[in-house]
């Protein structure tokens, strides 16, 4: 699921910046250092939507660093158990599929796919198919999983998938 | 009732029904597998055909309602197993989705502890399966194997199918590819693809599953597979790392995992038998050797040096020419200003290329340069070891060699045919396989074992020489029992007869048809050129080996003047680890002048036991020594190696070559002697060090697996083998980085990273 949210986030910057650029670097930095980086509480931050204030800078007095503490606001995702959610198939294996959600990479065990759909070794690439070959899940299809497990990190998180259900799979 | 179950995980479902329905039809059977939102059966509720979805992931055991009857609330509807958690990936049971570091029930906690133990991808090391499913999985590959007619065959990279090196190489190599792997300031990889390799994967991919399996990082084999393999169709994701495997020194521990159902249908190809254990099923390849200074870049220790005779004559030292210009051109240099010569000879050689452009002018100056470095190098006599002296006299000779001639040398030995034979045997073994599958399927049935290519491969390997009756003659070290000797074993293998001596008979079987000798002049070479016994090398036998036919033995004829048991003493073990350059080299000289203490392990041959001789090291040569050595100019060069100027020079060539020999032959059969370790002191000392810092980094583990990049465990054993610098390469690699750290390790950088660690640092305690 998509939020956004307010959070707050330090930053550290060398002395070598003070400069007319000052805050300029501020913003680089922090879009640099927080876009992209997962965290347990609030999943994975997508974008910095706006800055909503930079703190007066304080020098640290061991380093000559100045550290700037910024109110941002930001769109995270943030995956939850029972949640419907698009994917993208990166492997197929005789255990089962490797999908990616954007940045959150999950896992269908093959007990969790459709008991009809096959494992072909053989084919290349690798894929489930039915006996019919109606449905074929391949490496970059996309398929509709939902999430029934999750493991949540200090800095990352994964996901266990599953097909069985209405409406899942290939779409 | 609960049969083979556990009753403790046995659970039944009772009907939460509203009111009385009619079951209509079950969905799932016995022994099925059901996770969440799995229909389990379809039923009637006020005319309405309904579907009852499962609330719960596990095996069924029982169904206790049949088709077509009435269901009431509260009645008991089947007897189902709880998920064991058969697939674990992550720690986070991927049939259920519990996260299993959570679990709260002891007992289950150790039921799935030994569960799910068994990594069955080759790329995806924590996801896990249980045995039963493994084997359940195996099964299925066994069988769909067997109906395409395909056996699996482990293809090694380094040495066999590429090799690759570090150094510096002319850019314009013909089918070289080039690459870094970890972004910009890290180290090139120059690989160049054995010939006929596109081919030779190509056809054996009709009749091989293929699988990679390689010492080399993760990164570095899914790159080379993609050079080797675009499309993916040939190895797909079947490529097993050092980031993968169980054990760094071997690579037989992932063969359980990968083929639980056992490996009577694996088939390996390496160049190194060593580590898979000298396993049957390897089929030893000839090494790959394109760049000449390199071996084995991923190699996980260094590789047995005895029994290389050499081809050709030993080549001068190619890389090393370039080498020398580096050095000629620094010598001038020395000639201003040799005030801190020491400095110049510390340059890294990285602006080879540099000093190819330079080449012309250079040979313009190189007169000139030369009497320059006379003079200064008998100013610099008295200040200077003997060993760098002999070096630069080295550089010298072999400055002389031209570029092209490098060129030439590149170009020339390109001529490598050998995945030619390679695929020939392997599709002999192939046809030999199915043609006994065939047989046995067609006399037994099912219940023939099918065969086994542990069994197979051997049995083939012994037709390459059947009838063949040898001798050796100056070949075998007499004071070790002939039978454990390399060739007498390797005869063996391809099916020869070994005899003791000559014997003549011209009508019984045991007529010697070869001699296999070392030089002319020995009793037996005699007896066989009075009686016409073919007299060949032992570059026969190994020639045989690499391909397993019967080669002509007059390509390997002993010519008068050979002496394959002198060559070995000529080759000096600068010329088998070439890599070593001279910065490593003194790092080397310098590390064993600070040890105090040598203890070379000698091995009594009649015991087998160690005997321990202990020597205290040798003080660095004398000035005096260096002064001779450098007025005289010859072209044998004394290998700087400690070992020469340790009291043990007190015995000849040949004895200190015995001795290696014993110690490691010991070595290679340490597996089965169970009389203590044989690894020569220094290796233990080294072991005592990983130990050290092995516990070290159980210490920072916990830490590391908080991070999650790497499983735990994992850095560890990245960290480890970086310790363990026992192979110069390794060494010379290490020394590199810490050079190129050294020279890129500036203020901006340096800054960079503390202020990362502490941004880093500030979130940790943010987040929590």
């Amino acid at each position: 699921m998509f939020y956004h949210i307010s959070l707050e986030h330090e930053i550290q910057l060398h002395p070598r910046y003070f400069g007319p650029s000052l805050l300029e670097t501020v913003k680089q930095k922090l879009f640099s250092e927080v876009e992209g980086t997962c965290s347990g509480k609030y999943g994975f931050v997508i974008a910095v939507t706006t800055i909503d204030s930079i703190g007066s800078g304080i020098i640290q007095n061991s380093t000559g660093f100045v550290v700037y503490p910024i109110k941002y606001k930001a769109i995270v995702f943030r995956p939850f158990k029972g949640e419907v959610l698009d994917s993208i198939v990166t492997q197929v294996n005789k255990v089962g599929i490797f999908t990616e959600i954007g940045p959150l990479s999950c896992f269908i065990s093959r007990h969790s796919i459709p008991a009809d759909m096959q494992f072909e070794a053989e084919s290349n690439p690798a894929c489930y198919k039915t006996p019919d070959e109606e449905v074929v899940i391949q490496p970059d299809n996309e398929i509709r999983l939902k999430i029934v497990g999750l493991r949540v990190d200090a800095t990352d998180i994964f996901a266990i998938g599953t097909l069985m259900d209405d409406y899942l799979g290939l779409s | 009732m609960f049969g083979k179950y556990d009753e403790e995980c046995c659970r039944i479902v009772k009907f939460d029904g509203k009111q009385r329905v009619k079951l209509i039809e079950w969905k799932v059977g016995k022994e099925v597998i059901v996770s969440k939102g799995a229909i389990l059966f379809v039923y009637e509720e006020n005319g309405i055909e309904k579907k009852y979805r499962c609330h719960f992931v596990g095996t069924i055991i029982e169904l206790f309602v049949s088709e077509n009857c009435d269901l009431n609330p509260g009645d008991d509807l089947l007897l189902y197993q709880i998920c064991l958690h058969p697939t674990v990936m992550k720690d986070l049971c991927a049939e259920c989705g519990e996260d299993l570091r959570q679990t709260h029930n002891k007992s289950e906690v150790k039921k799935i502890g030994s569960h799910a133990s068994v990594s069955m991808i080759h790329s995806v090391p924590e996801l896990r399966v249980s045995v039963e499913h493994a084997e359940k999985l195996g099964k299925a590959d066994l069988k769909r194997l067997l109906s395409n007619r395909k056996l699996v065959l482990l293809v090694d990279l380094d040495q066999t199918l590429i090799h690759t090196t570090n150094e510096n190489i002319p850019p314009d190599m013909k089918d070289v590819f080039h690459f870094q792997l970890y972004g910009s300031n890290t180290p090139w990889y120059h690989t160049k693809i054995r010939p006929h390799t596109e081919d030779f994967l190509d056809k054996i991919s009709h009749l091989f599953e293929l699988h990679i399996c390689t010492f080399g990082a993760r990164m570095y084999a899914h790159k080379i597979a993609s050079f080797l393999d675009p499309t993916e169709k040939l190895f797909s994701h079947r490529i097993l790392s050092r980031d993968e495997c169980f054990d760094p020194n071997s690579k037989t521990g992932n063969l359980k995992a990968l083929f639980p159902c056992g490996d009577s249908m694996v088939c390996i190809i390496d160049d190194r038998e060593d580590v898979w254990n000298f396993s049957p099923n390897v089929i030893a390849v000839k090494p790959y050797v394109f760049f000449k200074n390199t071996g084995d870049i991923n190699s996980p220790y260094k590789p047995k040096i005895e029994f290389q005779f050499q081809l050709e004559k030993p080549k001068p030292k190619v890389m090393s020419t370039e080498q020398a210009q580096n050095e000629a051109s620094s010598e001038q240099e020395k000639g201003i200003n040799n005030g801190n010569d020491l400095v110049e000879e510390e340059k890294p050689e990285n602006d080879e290329s540099e000093e190819n452009e330079k080449q012309d002018n250079e040979k313009l100056v190189k007169k000139e340069t030369k009497i320059d470095e006379k003079k200064v190098e008998t100013e610099r006599s008295e200040a200077k070891t003997c060993d760098t002296e002999e070096k630069n006299q080295e550089k010298d000779e072999t400055s002389k060699l031209s570029e092209d001639e490098i060129a030439k040398n590149f170009e020339k030995d390109d001529e490598d045919d050998y995945l030619l034979y390679l695929e020939d045997i392997l599709q002999r073994i192939h046809k030999e396989y199915f043609r006994l599958y065939d047989e046995s399927s067609r006399n037994g049935g099912e219940s023939n074992k099918p065969p086994d290519l542990k069994d197979l491969v051997p049995k083939l390997r012994k037709e390459t020489l059947k009838g063949v009756n040898v001798v050796f003659s100056g070949v075998i070290p007499t004071n070790m029992p002939p039978e454990k000797s390399k060739l007498w074993c390797l005869a063996i293998a391809l099916g020869a007869k070994v005899q003791k001596d000559i014997f003549i008979d011209r009508n019984s079987e045991e007529n010697t048809t070869h001699l296999i000798a070392a030089k002319y002049g020995t009793f037996k070479v005699n007896k066989a050129i009075k009686h016409r016994i073919k007299i060949v090398n032992p570059l026969w036998l190994t020639c045989c080996a690499e391909r397993w036919e019967h080669v002509d033995e007059r390509l390997f004829l002993l010519g008068k003047n050979d002496d394959f048991s002198e060559q070995r003493t000529k080759i000096k073990p600068s010329e088998f680890k070439p890599e070593v350059n001279e910065e490593v080299n003194k790092v080397h000289d310098a590390e064993k002048n600070k040890a105090t203490k040598i203890v070379f392990p000698v091995y009594d041959p009649v015991t087998g036991k160690r005997i321990n001789i202990q020597r205290t090291s040798e003080k660095p040569p004398s000035p005096s020594n260096s002064v001779s050595s450098s007025n005289e100019v010859t072209n044998e060069v004394e290998p700087h190696n400690m070992l020469d100027f340790s009291p043990l020079s007190a015995f000849s060539k040949n004895d200190l070559r015995m001795m290696d020999k014993e110690v490691d032959d010991a070595c290679s059969e340490g597996d089965e002697m169970s009389t203590g370790n044989t690894d020569s002191s220094a290796d233990e000392d080294e072991e005592v060090l990983k130990g050290k810092k092995r516990k070290k980094s159980e210490e920072s583990s916990s830490e590391e697996s908080l991070s999650e990049e790497y499983p735990k465990g994992w850095k560890g054993k990245q960290r480890k083998r970086t310790d363990a610098l026992d192979d110069d390469e390794t060494r010379e690699s290490f020394v590199e980085r810490t050079l190129s750290d050294e020279s890129s390790d500036d203020f901006n950088e340096s800054i960079g990273s503390v202020d990362e660690e502490m941004a880093a640092a500030v979130e940790r305690e943010f987040l929590s």
